[in-house]
């Protein structure tokens, strides 16, 4: 499967909820969707699920457009947020209508998965709480053996231990039936390691797409005496700089170059710390 | 999980190193079955692919070896590949830094090699 | 084919409930209504009309369907069009199946109205108005495209909100407030009413059909690309 992305921009009321995004991502692959409340992620996710049109550019999945086109969206299955289920439905009905929309869906799988999360076929999802309607959708996402599965925020309302469960059961379809998986989340520690590929949106715009393996060379933590650091990172674009004590940290994009000087140190940067220097930054260009 | 791996190295390095740890400990003897990408990356939480990434440079170095359909096995000379890769990095990593740091203590040569002994 | 199944499966189990309910209270009020007649039949006449109440549960039935099942089937990965006409189908099958039931309780009306020999009973339904007949199929007809006439209004209604939000609406209902006043003030009802009269009742349900056939194109084309969420 390969989602072609070209010059994507979504206007809500006059504002850019996406601007003039592109990119491409093939599979099978475990993908992380990332970026700040309102950096466009759902947005963009919504485009692709084929559920707001754009207002420019286009979105195609093996070659077709995916607005209107039933026969590539067979092949996805968008676990949102929230409002995935009928309210007036139970459970049992819930997973019996995914059979006539999912032409991959695996019963077996479903039937499993309702045990390990320990959920009653008989109640509605009106009566369900939050962890509840969250595990329906993880069965209804990885049952529906989808080409393209994508997870927005799966896990609202559920513990540490269905979590877990949650990225054993990513890793195990992974093996057994490798898809695209797309998964946006705010517990990036949790999760990071499960990403093949990166993907982060700031402010409506494409900041970075890199493989996990590119991620460490991309981004590093350079750090020392301020004047060494500052010597170091001269002509590199800054992501984030913190003096503490005559002491330097500054957040680079190394872009796979090499760093070089006297007297300091280079560290990987988590996913999860480069989005909270992001956010950083972002408010200072806002102070500005 | 008895280990759980850290922040600090990337993922398929640690995996690496941890297989290279257990032959050259002894814990993984020639011909033992090593566990299978899969079973890594269930185990550790992790991508398949980055699993991957660990144990094919495992191949690469002929420390490990795939048998098709079975698995994958620990070889013969992997204990002396390690060791003589190890003694390499042994020197960067270790004597040179130790070396600067005596330097910069006023360490004699002499001190340093009493200081070896007695460690 | 097998979406446009899970689509009538998923319609039915939504709607189930609370059309049980509506048709267990009509049919409590018809009982009573008889129990009633029982005792006081000899002071009072009694009028009933079965299909009103219906009419008007079925357009608030229409009125919220886009908002619960839209952007649900879309997820789904239902094309907009395809959505159409899978609501289309069961605004047919629903229809149909109210107006069964509906003739069927006129029927068992006057059977035991007869078997009782309750002479004060009258039946109300839009049909005596063309024609004296009360023959089952006949009000079965006229019932269903009624009943798929105010379906299909109210889902108007819907699309109109659902597109053009809440002002949109309101002023959309406005506008429409406004016809039966140019009616009065123009006095075009009388000439209406005349051929309203004049009509066979072949000739009603034709141009009924037509009207909803309009309304249908009308709502197609409206949501040709709406997106999954109300504006």
């Amino acid at each position: 499967m390969k989602i072609d992305v070209r010059n994507v921009s979504k206007l809500y009321k006059q504002k850019h909820a996406l601007k003039n995004v592109s990119f491409t991502i093939e599979g099978p692959k475990i993908i992380g969707f990332l970026g700040h409340n309102g950096a466009g992620k759902t947005t963009f996710l919504n485009l692709l699920a084929g559920l707001i049109p754009a207002t420019e550019g286009h979105i195609r999945i093996n070659g077709e457009n995916v607005f209107n086109a039933p026969a590539i969206l067979r092949n996805i299955c968008f676990v949102a947020e929230s409002g995935n289920f009928q309210e007036d439905m139970t459970i049992a009905q819930c997973l019996k209508a995914n059979r006539f929309f999912y032409p991959k869906w695996d019963e077996q799988l479903a039937n499993e998965l309702l045990q390990v999360f320990a959920l009653n076929p008989k109640d509605k999802v009106r009566n369900l709480s939050k962890g509840m309607v969250s595990a329906l959708g993880i069965i209804t996402g990885f049952a529906s053996h989808a080409a393209i599965t994508i997870f927005d925020e799966p896990y609202i309302g559920l513990d540490v231990a269905a979590r877990n469960t949650f990225y054993d059961l990513l890793i195990d379809q992974q093996i057994e039936h490798p898809r695209l998986f797309l998964l946006s989340t705010h517990l990036i520690d949790e999760a990071s390691e499960l990403f093949e590929e990166i993907l982060i949106l700031q402010e409506g715009e494409l900041l970075l797409q890199k493989t996990a393996e590119q991620w460490d060379q991309y981004i590093v933590a350079v750090k020392g005496n301020a004047q060494d650091v500052e010597r170091a990172i001269l002509d590199l674009e800054v992501i984030y700089k913190h003096i503490f004590m005559h002491d330097m940290t500054a957040v680079v994009y190394a872009k796979g170059r090499a760093i070089e000087g006297e007297n300091i140190t280079l560290e990987n940067v988590s996913l999860q710390d480069l989005l909270v220097y992001l956010s950083k930054q972002q408010k200072e260009r806002l102070v500005k | 999980m008895i280990y759980s791996l850290s922040n600090e190295k990337p993922i398929f390095q640690q995996i690496r190193e941890r297989v290279e740890d257990a032959i050259l400990d002894g814990q993984l003897q020639s011909e033992d079955r090593i566990p299978s990408t899969n079973e890594f990356a269930k185990e550790y939480q992790i991508n398949p692919a980055t699993a991957g990434k660990g144990v094919n440079e495992l191949v690469e170095k002929g420390v490990i070896y795939k048998k098709r359909g079975v698995g994958m096995f620990v070889s013969t000379d992997a204990r002396k590949i390690l060791i003589a890769e190890r003694k390499e990095n042994f020197f960067a990593q270790h004597i040179e830094p130790l070396k600067k740091e005596a330097v910069r203590l006023g360490i004699s040569d002499e001190e340093l090699q009493n200081m070896l002994q007695r460690g | 084919m097998k979406t446009v199944q899970g689509s009538l499966y998923v319609f039915f189990q939504s709607y189930k409930k609370s059309n049980i309910i509506f048709w267990c209270i009509l049919f409590a009020i018809v009982l009573l209504s008889f129990f009633i007649d029982t005792f006081f039949g000899q002071y009072i006449t009694f009028a009933m009309t079965i299909s009103i109440p219906v009419y008007i549960f079925y357009s608030t039935m229409g009125a919220k369907i886009l908002n619960k099942t839209l952007p649900y089937f879309l997820k789904l990965g239902l094309s907009r069009m395809q959505y159409v006409w899978n609501v289309g189908l069961f605004f047919i099958v629903w229809s149909l199946i109210g107006a069964f039931i509906i003739a069927c309780t006129h029927k068992m009306i006057s059977f035991v109205s007869n078997l009782l020999d309750y002479q004060n009973m009258v039946i109300i339904h839009p049909l005596f108005f063309f024609s004296s007949s009360d023959s089952f199929f006949l009000t079965m007809a006229i019932d269903t495209v009624l009943l798929l006439l105010c379906l299909i209004s109210s889902l108007l209604l819907n699309v109109v909100f659902y597109r053009f939000g809440t002002l949109g609406g309101y002023s959309f209902i406005g506008v429409m407030a406004l016809i039966p006043i140019m009616m009065v003030i123009f006095g075009w009802y009388s000439p209406l009413l005349v051929t309203l009269s004049k009509a066979s009742t072949l000739q009603i349900i034709s141009s009924l059909l037509g009207m909803i056939i309009i309304i249908y194109i009308v709502i197609s084309s409206a949501l040709r690309k709406a997106p999954a969420m109300p504006s």
